[in-house]
């Protein structure tokens, strides 16, 4: 990198090949990895005693259908799915609102709410399962998948405000108060003006705030108790056989866990770069 | 450090002109989009927070009835040695993860931005790991550091024999760095993926200007990229610090704290406290460090920003 | 204007609350059916448990139980919260006597004295499993499977080498080098995946080398875990690991899980492995001929030991929840359970599942339950020579210590003694607390 300062002006084809050369290396540390994990998810799992790294000997394709089938893995999709949703648009919209409120609107006390947030952020969630399972059946949330999804709004919100807060204070005033002057509502503002112009923000927000909800487990397995409501992370821990994990059948069921969210994220990664021309700023 | 390079803002708050509506009513609407924040987190986190305040001080063991007894649990806490070997791997833990993944996502991020051929390509490809649920990449990582068909011995087929027989998950000098290096493999492509869309909203206008000033892609990123991104860049280094304080998943399915400790961390010591030895009272003292912590560095973070002078 | 956008604020605020309102069936405990939480070490043996014990007692009476499967892994700390905040099912899964009596003395559980006299508990059970289910002489749980340690070890391969099952530590020693020096792992262990791993070892260790008569009276104030036997048991164990015996040394035990230990033994790198009769199910799965292996009882590991003795454990205990609305239907359930010798040996057959501890004899096995199965059954019963498995008689914070602090003396941080001080210093606070469980007294 050095080098490429010494000689700012000619090193346009250096910087590209430095620019490859560092991407593929991260490619490769991220890639290489998953291809074991897809290697795994087809041996069976006396194999991958023997042979942890390898190519597969025998190719179980067999695996997907009875990890699917042993963990109930299409309803448990299902209500994973829907969990996920609920929990990313209601984080999304409840963080864009508190975050909105604590740059652009006056709310008394504004470090005060960032200690809060952070500080609550800080508190480990597996302390409070007992008061939580009470307050939750007296409220008649407890065995609901509602009541998960409260509780990942709760847990996840924090971190989604703070995070579409930190877009937010770098948006030029002007524009709000433009609108404003030109008589539009605080809703109207915030949903037409704001929000696009920190789309980005928002949807990792919410796309962070659904993966968490999604791949979460000791909440889920405290708070869902009927089988047929139980979202898909648990299933991975259901392949034990006695006191150890079968990792073949972990692998085959991660795998097929893994796909929707990965096309989600090719189909809406699009909008993570369109936010900023969308928001009218772009010239 | 580097807030004089940062461009002129606009949006210094003393300059806000004075709005139409009146006081009450602007305090009224300000509170009204932070309430649903305010009523979930009230109720799931902030309220049971303070009743582990009170659990701290009993000795409940999480079925029984609480008896209080002062400050005995806090008194424990901080002669405890186990509390201290904990602290001390969370101080390790927040180096690296400040270190490591920040610099891999940073760099990645900002040369992501520069290409347009490939670019989503390597995007989805970076961030999938983050997509696994913890017990699969656990489980992918426990493979490859298998001592004796993993990394090292397939290397050593290769002819580089400098692996074969180090136990990384056994070997109680490597097991903390270990499972950093398998919680990075995961958390570095959730970094890039902000920093990209904080990258997003960068005015290009900018980096012409840079341009047309000669300079090159290192300077662009030290100059332009790294002020703008400013607030998301100081908001991850404050999350790091204090998801490292609540580091617990990859340690719990990987090591579960050992061996002997060498990988123990506040919440796994807190959550076997809780859970294996009973001791809710002594695991919400320990919680009350936590948040302590987490306080200080956030009351650091604030004087920090005062001297610097920043508006984040 | 303003009035629709406060409604609208008011409207987002309140999404929370309305959604509150969705469902409202509430917990699991406020149906007309007895409710049970279940794990299960394979789906196999789930489907047996469904067939012969949950249709089996629905089809008989007007009672209906209502069973959710759960992990192994995470039953017992989900039932502790569930208990903690009233959300308990009405049969309780403990995984022993020591847990169920943490339920009782919170007063989560109620005493079974009356409906023991009902059923004729007391009758049917083994008298040491019954008075260990006791907590201040009243019947607080019902243990619904019991099994021992042994020595697990591959026919094939010792037939190979030429090896018997050792008896004594001399020849366990000698199996031990010999298999050393061929590259084998001599002795299979480790506590990867599952901590717990680590007393199964120390139970064995310490009935065999320490014995059952000093156990007790440690056990029972009368001895300390300080005195110089045990500190040699455990250094029996330091030197094995050293030697690169057990699991092939220090690094590799914390590497090393249970199903790691018997594929090794299935092919042939490892020679024995001491695990819980638990593993049964898993050995004949694992191994490719499921004649392959067989075990035999744990050898001397001291002169002043008989060879031979059966650690009692009880795996699983039930109790009923004091908040239930079922406690009849809850104790017909758990009679139905253990109740039925034939019954629950049928499931014991078909799962390879430890049966409860019933007084049976070697004719009411049925014809097709497994011969190694049956062999452990008669044995354990037919002989004195029983010892006490840590999870089962030791109390819960004594036992936690023993498995965490283990780890230290795999690595060498800690000495022998200085990990049994600490265990005594454990044992003596819940001694004195009155929270020890009552074990058998050694039969002479």
């Amino acid at each position: 990198m050095t080098t490429v300062l010494k000689r700012p002006r000619a090193p346009f084809r250096m910087s590209r090949v430095l620019t490859w050369a560092i991407l593929g290396i991260l490619a490769i540390y991220a890639l290489a990895p998953l291809v074991v994990f897809a290697f795994n998810s087809l041996k069976s799992s006396r194999e991958i005693a023997v042979n942890p790294m390898g190519i597969p000997q025998e190719w179980n394709w067999s695996n997907f259908a009875d990890a699917w089938s042993q963990a109930r893995m299409g309803q448990a999709l299902l209500n994973s799915g829907i969990i996920a949703i609920f929990a990313a648009a209601g984080v999304a919209l409840i963080a864009s609102m508190a975050a909105y409120a604590m740059t652009r609107l006056e709310l008394p006390g504004k470090g005060g709410w960032i200690l809060w947030l952070l500080v609550s952020t800080s508190l480990p969630i597996q302390l409070f399962l007992v008061p939580l399972v009470s307050w939750w059946s007296f409220l008649g949330l407890y065995n609901e998948r509602i009541g998960l999804v409260i509780i990942y709004w709760a847990v996840y919100s924090p971190f989604a405000t703070l995070l579409i807060r930190s877009f937010l204070i770098s948006l030029p005033d002007e524009y709000l108060e433009a609108a404003r002057i030109d008589g539009a509502g605080e809703i109207r503002l915030f949903f037409r003006i704001v929000l696009p112009m920190v789309w980005p923000g928002v949807l990792t927000a919410a796309l962070v705030a659904g993966l968490q909800a999604y791949n979460e487990f000791m909440l889920a397995v405290t708070f869902i108790q009927d089988r047929d409501a139980q979202p898909v992370a648990l299933s991975l821990y259901s392949f034990q056989q006695g006191f150890t994990t079968d990792y073949s059948m972990v692998s085959a069921a991660g795998l097929i866990m893994a796909l929707p969210v990965i096309i989600v994220f090719v189909l809406a990664q699009r909008k993570f770069i369109e936010g900023y021309a969308s928001g009218g700023l772009a010239n | 450090m580097t807030s004089t390079t940062l461009p002129a803002r606009r949006d210094a708050p003393a300059s806000r002109p004075r709005r139409r509506r009146p006081r009450t009513k602007q305090h009224l609407i300000a509170w009204a989009f932070v309430a649903p924040l305010l009523v979930v987190n009230v109720l799931v986190i902030t309220g049971p927070g303070l009743a582990s305040v009170y659990y701290s001080f009993t000795d409940w063991n999480g079925i029984g009835q609480p008896n209080f007894i002062g400050l005995a649990n806090y008194a424990e806490m901080l002669s405890s040695g186990a509390v201290l070997n904990a602290f001390v791997h969370n101080i390790v833990w927040t180096i690296f993860f400040l270190v490591v993944p920040m610099a891999m996502g940073l760099v990645g991020a900002f040369l992501l931005s520069r290409i347009r051929r490939g670019q989503v390509l390597f995007r989805v490809l970076f961030f999938i790991p983050y997509v696994l649920a913890t017990v699969v990449s656990a489980a992918i990582w426990r493979q490859i550091l298998d001592p004796r068909g993993g990394i090292g011995a397939t290397l050593a087929d290769l002819g580089l024999p400098f692996l074969t027989d180090v136990n990384f998950l056994g070997n109680p000098s490597l097991a903390l760095g270990s499972v950093a290096f398998i919680n990075n493999w995961q958390w570095w492509g959730f970094l890039l993926v902000i920093f990209l869309a904080a990258m997003q909203s960068v005015d290009p206008a900018l980096y012409e200007a840079a341009r047309l000033d000669g300079a090159g892609p290192v300077r662009e990123f030290w100059n332009i990229t790294l002020p703008s991104i400013r607030p998301t860049f100081v908001f991850l280094s404050l999350m790091t610090v204090i998801w490292s304080f609540l580091v617990f998943d990859y340690i719990y399915v990987l090591t579960k704290g050992g061996p002997a400790g060498s990988t123990d961390v506040l919440s796994t010591l807190l959550y076997r406290e809780a859970f294996e030895n009973q001791r809710q009272g002594y695991a919400s003292a320990v919680a009350m460090l936590l948040s302590v912590i987490s306080a200080a560095t956030v009351i650091g973070y604030f004087a920090l920003r005062r001297r610097l002078k920043w508006d984040v | 204007m303003n009035r629709k956008k406060r409604a609208l604020v008011l409207t987002g605020m309140l999404a929370a609350a309305a959604m509150t309102l969705v469902g409202c069936t509430g917990g699991g405990s406020s149906s007309s059916d007895v409710s049970y939480w279940g794990a299960f070490y394979a789906p196999t043996t789930e489907d047996a448990f469904q067939e012969i014990f949950i249709d089996g007692f629905n089809g008989e009476g007007d009672a209906k139980v209502d069973m959710q499967v759960k992990e192994l892994t995470t039953i017992g700390q989900l039932t502790d919260t569930a208990v903690a905040a009233g959300q308990a099912p009405d049969v309780i899964y403990s995984n022993g006597p020591s847990a169920a009596s943490d339920l009782a003395r919170a007063d989560r559980t109620l005493s079974l004295d009356d409906y023991s006299k009902k059923y004729d508990w007391e009758a049917k059970l083994l008298p040491w499993a019954y008075e260990l289910s006791k907590v201040n002489d009243s019947l607080m749980s019902v243990p619904t499977g019991y099994g021992s340690m042994v020595l697990y070890y591959n026919k094939a391969v010792f037939d190979e080498n030429g090896w018997t099952p050792p008896t004594t530590l001399a020849e366990f020693e000698t199996i031990a080098a010999d298999a050393k020096a061929k590259g084998i792992v001599p002795l299979g262990g480790g506590n990867s995946g599952y901590q717990g791993m680590s007393e199964w070892l120390v139970t064995a260790v310490l009935n065999a080398a320490v014995g059952p008569d000093k156990l007790y009276d440690a056990l029972t104030g009368k001895a300390s875990f300080t005195d110089p036997e045990f500190v040699e048991a455990i250094d029996l164990i330091k030197g094995w690991i050293d030697d690169g015996w057990l699991a092939g040394g220090a690094e590799s035990y914390f590497t090393t899980d249970d199903t790691a230990n018997i594929t090794g033994l299935a092919n042939g790198s490892t020679a024995m492995y001491i695990s819980g009769t638990w593993a049964f199910n898993s050995l004949s799965q694992e191994f490719e001929d499921p004649d392959g292996w067989d075990w035999a009882p744990l050898p001397s590991l001291n002169d002043s030991v008989a060879p031979g003795v059966f650690p009692l454990a009880i795996g699983t205990a039930l109790s009923v929840n004091a908040k239930t609305e079922h406690a009849d239907d809850s104790a017909a359930f758990i009679d139905y359970l253990i109740g039925d010798v034939d019954r629950s040996l049928k499931y014991t057959a078909r799962t390879g599942e430890n049966p409860p501890p019933l007084a049976f004899t070697a004719d009411q096995f049925p014809a097709d339950i497994d011969s190694r199965t049956a062999r452990l059954y008669s044995d354990i019963p037919a002989t004195t020579n029983v010892g006490y498995a840590t999870w089962s008689f030791f109390p819960p914070k004594t036992d936690a210590y023993l498995i965490s602090e283990f780890d230290k003396v795999v690595t060498g941080d800690v000495s022998s003694a200085q990990y049994l001080e600490g265990l005594q210093k454990s044992f003596d606070e819940e001694f004195a607390a009155g929270t020890t469980l009552t074990p058998f007294a050694p039969t002479k």
